[in-house]
Order: structure tokens, then sequence, then C-alpha cells
């Protein structure tokens, strides 16, 4: 017997569409008739939160969950949740891009908003909820830890920021552009290289307060290849 | 109104009533303009009303065409087994009651929540699951056929 979720897939492909000429032009009339409103920042932000697939924030709550996870000893929670942190950032990167892999990149770019627009707020809202998340564990680690609330959120937030860099570079290459999951394999390698070196005591040895400079840097980096990530794709788009 | 998001499944909706594409696009846009002209809040539920009834009036007019005499298209010109799966689907509905079709567009296809279906068509809850469910299994017996 057929699933619901096959059957659905199956007729959801295979039923007929409108003709986008035809369809194009309607909605141009339609448009002009009823005033079309200007749609804002804040507006865009929100209505993109309706298009952001429920699986992403229930995977970053999950992840953010394992701070209440028993078996883990409490000063072992901070590198745990530091080295779970590469497949947030990567979810992030797999939801931005969603619609060029699913290739309708072009088709985006052609509505009413610009696909610069769009690919800016989707990025703001999952970091946004990240970041919120991330502020939330590293205030509940912080306060019983000896490293205290910032260095804990540094320590967070260095293996958010490398993959998210990376991911992004990947996904401008034509490697990340054919291959979906390719943020997978950047977070298993920031995963295991902060593993590696929590095991080997590297941060034990380390001068914490430093990590709060490289964390900033990392952040300034992230922003900087973000409107790199933007502005490529708007000249792709265009 | 996001009219981008609901062109397509009041089409689609259209379509799997009258079984025309024409006809279906100037219903799907008729539908639009009346509701252009009254003031509703739910938009949604409302297209729906609207469209049945263009469907409704319609049907009193000519009598339409079958779903499976339509000419099948493939989605991007071409793939062989799109071709197969698509003139599946169109005859497998073809063969559906008129109302097993609409709750199987409106629910499986266009993805409306029960309760709206229940609003669009009239149905109690319990009578729309139990005829979804029937549609479902002949559905899917036709398309296995």
């Amino acid at each position: 017997m057929m699933k619901d979720r096959e059957l659905k897939q199956l007729l959801q492909i295979n039923t007929e569409s409108p003709d986008y000429a035809s369809k194009d032009a309607f909605i141009r009339r339609y448009k002009k008739e009823t005033g079309s409103e200007k749609t804002g920042h804040i507006k865009l932000v929100m209505m993109q939160a309706g298009y952001i697939r429920k699986r992403i924030w229930i995977i970053s709550l999950l992840i953010a969950a394992t701070f209440y996870f028993p078996y883990v000893e409490s000063e072992d929670k901070l590198f745990v949740i530091a080295g779970l942190m590469p497949f947030m950032a990567g979810l992030s990167i797999l939801e931005v891009f969603r619609s060029e892999y699913h290739g309708v990149s072009e088709l985006e770019a052609v509505t009413k908003f610009s696909a610069k627009g769009v690919f800016f707020a989707r990025m703001t809202l999952i970091s946004a909820f990240q970041l919120m998340l991330t502020a939330v564990i590293s205030a509940l680690i912080g306060i019983n830890n000896p490293y205290g609330i910032a260095v804990s959120g540094s320590m967070l937030l260095i293996p958010w920021f490398i993959t998210s860099i990376i991911s992004l570079i990947v996904e401008r290459s034509e490697f990340g552009r054919n291959n979906r999951y390719s943020f997978v394999a950047v977070a298993v390698c920031v995963t295991c290289i902060h593993t590696t070196l929590y095991s080997n005591g590297f941060f034990q040895s380390l001068d914490m307060r430093y990590l709060i400079f490289v964390a900033a840097l990392l952040f300034a980096l992230n922003v900087f290849e973000v409107r790199k990530t933007i502005e490529t794709e708007t000249l792709v788009w265009n | 109104m996001e009219i981008e998001e609901y062109y397509d499944k009041i089409y689609r909706y259209c379509y799997y009533k009258v079984g025309n594409k024409t006809l279906a696009e100037d219903l799907t846009q008729e539908t639009f303009l009346k509701y252009l002209k009254s003031i509703c809040t739910r938009p949604e539920h409302y297209l729906y009303t609207i469209a049945r009834n263009l469907c409704i009036d319609e049907y009193r007019k000519v009598k339409t065409v079958s779903l499976e005499e339509e000419t099948v298209e493939p989605a991007d010109g071409g793939f062989e087994q799109s071709v197969v799966d698509r003139e599946a689907v169109a005859k497998a509905l073809g063969k559906l009651s008129e109302e097993d079709r609409e709750l199987m567009i409106l629910r499986f296809v266009n993805d409306e929540p029960l309760s709206e279906i229940c609003k669009i068509t009239g149905l109690s809850r319990f009578a729309l699951y139990r005829r979804l469910n029937n549609a479902k299994s002949e559905l899917v017996k036709y398309l296995e056929e």
C-alpha cells in the first residue's frame, strides 16, 4: 500500500500546472488593479519564516537540548555541544540554498522580492534563531563554569562560524552547487578537529580569553563571506 | 493575500473539475477578479468557494471534456517516466467520482488542512475522513492497475 507521503508526492509532481506566461501576465494585471503594497525588510523576514522547514527549527532545538542530556559530565557539556554546533551551522546553509538545490532559484529571482533580499532574510532568520539558542546555552553553561558566559559563548560560536564560513565558500564553488549535502562533510571535519583538539587538552592549556577575540574575528569573516555570497548569487541570477 | 501562492492551487482545483486547461485558466482568473470585488478576511476558503461556484455554472453551460482525453505533456519537456507517471495520474484521477477527485486535489495536491476542506465542501470531519480514505484507496488501486 502506497504511503500518504508517497501518494502526495506523486500527485503533486504529476498534476497540471498553469501556463506560467499567462499566470505571470494575469498576476501583473491583478497587482496593478489591487495596487501592490511595498514589503518592508521586517515583513519579508517574517514571510520567509513560514517557508523555512520545521525540521530545521526542530533539529536546532534538539542540538541545543543536548545540554540536558544526563549522561554527559557537566564540564564536558560545553565541548560536546560545541562539537555539534557545526551541524547547526550546516543546516542553516542547507536551508538558505534550498531553492538552488530544487532548481527554482531563477523563478525565485523573478518574483517580486529580490533574490538578495530573500537570501538575506532566510540567513538572518535561521542564524538569529541559532545564535539565540547559543546565547541561552552559553548562559546556562557559563553560570556553573569557570570559563564564564563570554568564553563559553565563544567556544560554542567558533565551530559554528568556521563551518558557516567554509560552507559558504564551498557552496559558491561548482562542487558545492552539485553536492547538496556538502555541508555535512564540512561539519564532520570541523567536529573531528574540535574533538581531537579537546581530547589532546588543547583548549584546557589555552588562555580562554583569546577565544573571545577569535570569535569576534570569525564573526567579521562570516559577515564578509555572507556578503560575498549574496553578491555572487545576485550576479549568477541576473 | 499572496496571489502567487493561491493561483496554482485554484488552477488545479478548477482544472480537475472542468478537465480543460484553457477553461480552468479562465475560471481561475475569474475567481481572483470576483475575489477582488469582495471583501473577505479568509482568502483561501473564499477563493475555493468562488471557484467551485464558477465551475458549477460552467457545468450548466457545457458538457466538459473528460480528464483522460486531455493531452498529457511532460513537465520539463521530456522524460519518458515523467510522461508515464503524468498519464497514469491523470487517468487514475479521471476514474474517480467528481466529489472524490475534488477531495484528493484539495488534500493531497493542494495540501489543504482538513478543517478548510470541511468548510469548502460542507462535509463533517468524520465524513471527510471516511471519504478521503475511500478515495485514496480507490486512487491507489487505479494507479497500481
